[in-house]
């Protein structure tokens, strides 16, 4: 479970989103609301990106996750797609996930994760050295976005937080990931939070909850609600 | 001889007094070389210390200034000394002295094989006097690492030959003095030449005087490591002058973390379709200090240079960089790149870099840039976000900022 109670998140002084009280089980869950009412604000502050000040409380599976720093966080089962991802000249894509994965317990032997890694690369159609590509530098926007899911993929988080994660994707990419998404809900006590306005991936999925944020509310409801919203926009709710 | 204690700023009394074994004392330094004895002794007594050479402005010399040296002091030199060195180098080069160590020999009188001759001011037909025009004074503690030293040393390479090998610059003594090292590498023509140095540190301070004379066509790589042991009382200044003849080719690489007081300073004397490349990457931290300088002279059309120069500082580490490109009137169709980045890790560090360009012809290619940045937040948070600790992911973006 992943609950926020009375959760404020600042900029400087300045309040973009306050008290949310909020609680998402495993299953999928759509964020909506209208542009810069703080939906990738809210992605980042769970995450722990330093640019926020939060205030509040969130509970992850048990833990106070806004004590802990971001890599805790993500070491204790949270992750979170960017919507840009950050580019890091130097560091290769498979370099990042060896990183970590080899730090884990269990872990498996190197030569195993990048065969896995290859097999996710390949049915991306990404090229065959993407794991020798510089992490995020000269990659379309398409690309940056299935990388970020073949990380999730590997790491295998509790909780994932996707950042408008069709962006920049193909139409045979959005397949992939409505495929990859619904497997990925299917797994046992998965959270899957998607920020997203694209009616196909929503209808796609088995959608539990939709959330809307608003400049001063927030409306909750299920698969109805965002079709409502695709239909007829924002306005009767924020 | 009595033991006298000095610091830096006192060493030119001591060529004066002749309290230590010096150029200017040894008659037979001043029949071999009497031109350059005198012209460094002229310059010394004219200029006096060079301490106050604005050269190093920027290179916190009270790091060396404080160090208390002891001329004649009591030698802690082991009798097998030489054994230590046999399974890492071909070379060992100390204060007046080379030796041969490959494959476990340890010849202590310069020797001459199918390759190369070592040579010292003892060995017979050294035509060291031959060497004289490349040495001028410049007013830079280096021409006391002429001055002070024993004598020179240096190794010939053969024209037209394919060789690699390694040289230790190694402290054999062990001993509170100073030590200066007057060294001469000359590169036969059409020669290649892979060469590993090792600066070893000692518990007080090394001056280096290294002239590499790279005759036409030859290529040259010099793979340069400072010691990365011992860094916390050792201070080097090592100072290379490079002659590079038409034709030839010189890539060095030099990788260190600096030490209580570092200097590698280079020039270069660059004529006609030569190619020049400088690579450095260092990684400072604690109150380490090290300064580069690069001073490239393109002398005669067609040549290139690239120089590269990458310093990480953190703690309360010192390090500056003094980029200069001449190029002179005949040199058209020169290029030259320069640049140096600095990644600032702590706040307390201090990274001083200064391009220099002094360009008197149209027809050439130019640019420079110099950096200091600090670590990318948002390659921080990334990396952060997907499980990498702090120290892991700042350790990951500076190898990053080092490789790429």
């Amino acid at each position: 479970m992943l609950i926020t109670q009375e959760f404020t998140v600042k900029v400087d002084d300045q309040i973009v989103l306050n008290d949310l009280n909020l609680d998402f089980g495993p299953g999928v869950h759509v964020i909506m609301g209208p542009n810069g009412v703080g939906k990738s604000t809210f992605a980042h502050a769970l995450m722990g990106n330093p640019n926020y000040i939060t205030e509040g409380a969130v509970e992850f599976y048990g833990k106070d996750l806004l004590a802990m720093p971001t890599f805790e966080r993500a070491q204790a089962g949270m992750f979170l797609g960017f919507q840009q991802p950050t580019p890091i000249e130097g560091l290769s894509n498979f370099q990042l996930l060896h990183q970590v994965l080899s730090k884990k317990k269990n872990a498996k032997r190197l030569t195993d994760n990048l065969s896995d890694f290859k097999k996710l690369a390949g049915s991306f159609k990404l090229s065959d050295d993407w794991d020798k590509k510089q992490l995020n530098v000269e990659a379309s926007g398409g690309e940056k976005k299935k990388n970020e899911l073949i990380q999730m993929e590997m790491l295998d988080p509790k909780c994932v937080i996707l950042d408008e994660p069709d962006s920049g994707l193909d139409v045979d990419a959005i397949k992939q990931l409505i495929k990859f998404l619904n497997d990925f809900s299917q797994k046992p006590d998965k959270i899957v939070l998607i920020i997203s306005h694209y009616a196909q991936l929503i209808n796609s999925l088995n959608v539990d909850t939709v959330t809307i944020l608003g400049n001063d509310k927030v409306v909750r409801g299920d698969i109805t609600l965002a079709n409502d919203v695709l239909d007829n926009g924002f306005q009767e709710y924020v | 001889m009595s033991k006298v204690k000095y610091n830096i700023d006192e060493l030119h009394n001591l060529v004066n007094f002749g309290l230590r074994n010096n150029m200017v004392s040894n008659n037979l330094a001043n029949k071999l070389l009497p031109d350059l004895v005198n012209d460094f002794y002229d310059s010394l007594i004219q200029k006096g210390s060079p301490i106050k050479n604005s050269f190093y402005k920027n290179m916190n010399l009270n790091s060396l200034k404080d160090v208390e040296l002891t001329a004649n002091a009591n030698s802690n030199k082991k009798e097998d000394w030489l054994a230590e060195y046999t399974e890492k180098f071909d070379i060992v080069i100390d204060d007046g002295f080379i030796s041969d160590v490959h494959n476990g020999t340890t010849m202590y009188r310069p020797y001459q094989y199918d390759y190369f001759k070592m040579f010292d001011m003892y060995s017979k037909h050294n035509k060291l006097k031959l060497y004289q025009p490349y040495f001028k004074p410049k007013n830079r503690l280096s021409d006391y690492a002429i001055l002070n030293s024993t004598g020179p040393v240096g190794i010939k390479y053969y024209a037209n030959k394919t060789f690699s090998q390694s040289i230790c610059y190694a402290d054999s003594y062990k001993d509170k003095d100073i030590t200066c090292v007057f060294a001469i590498i000359d590169v036969g023509k059409n020669t290649k030449l892979t060469l590993d140095e090792f600066f070893e540190n000692k518990n007080g301070v090394k001056l280096y005087n290294i002239t590499y004379i790279v005759r036409e066509n030859a290529k040259v790589k010099l793979l340069r490591k400072h010691d990365y042991t011992n860094k916390d009382k050792a201070c080097n200044v090592i100072d290379s002058n490079f002659i590079q003849f038409p034709g030839s080719k010189v890539t060095v690489e030099i990788y260190g973390e600096g030490s209580k007081h570092t200097q590698d300073n280079m020039d270069f004397d660059i004529y006609n379709d030569c190619d020049t490349n400088v690579i450095g990457n260092f990684n400072l931290f604690n109150n380490y200090t090290n300064n580069i300088t690069v001073n490239i002279n393109h002398l005669s059309p067609n040549s290139s240079s690239i120089v590269d120069v990458r310093t990480i500082g953190d703690d309360n580490s010192h390090s500056s960089f003094i980029g200069k490109i001449n190029i002179n009137k005949q040199a058209e169709n020169t290029e030259a790149h320069l640049e140096n980045k600095n990644l600032i890790v702590n706040n307390k560090a201090t990274m001083i870099t200064e391009p220099q360009l002094n360009i008197n012809t149209k027809e050439v290619i130019c640019t420079h840039g110099c950096t200091v940045s600090n670590l990318d937040k948002d390659m921080l948070y990334y990396l952060e976000s997907r499980g990498v600790n702090e120290f892991e992911s700042q350790e990951l973006l500076k190898r990053c900022f080092i490789t790429t």
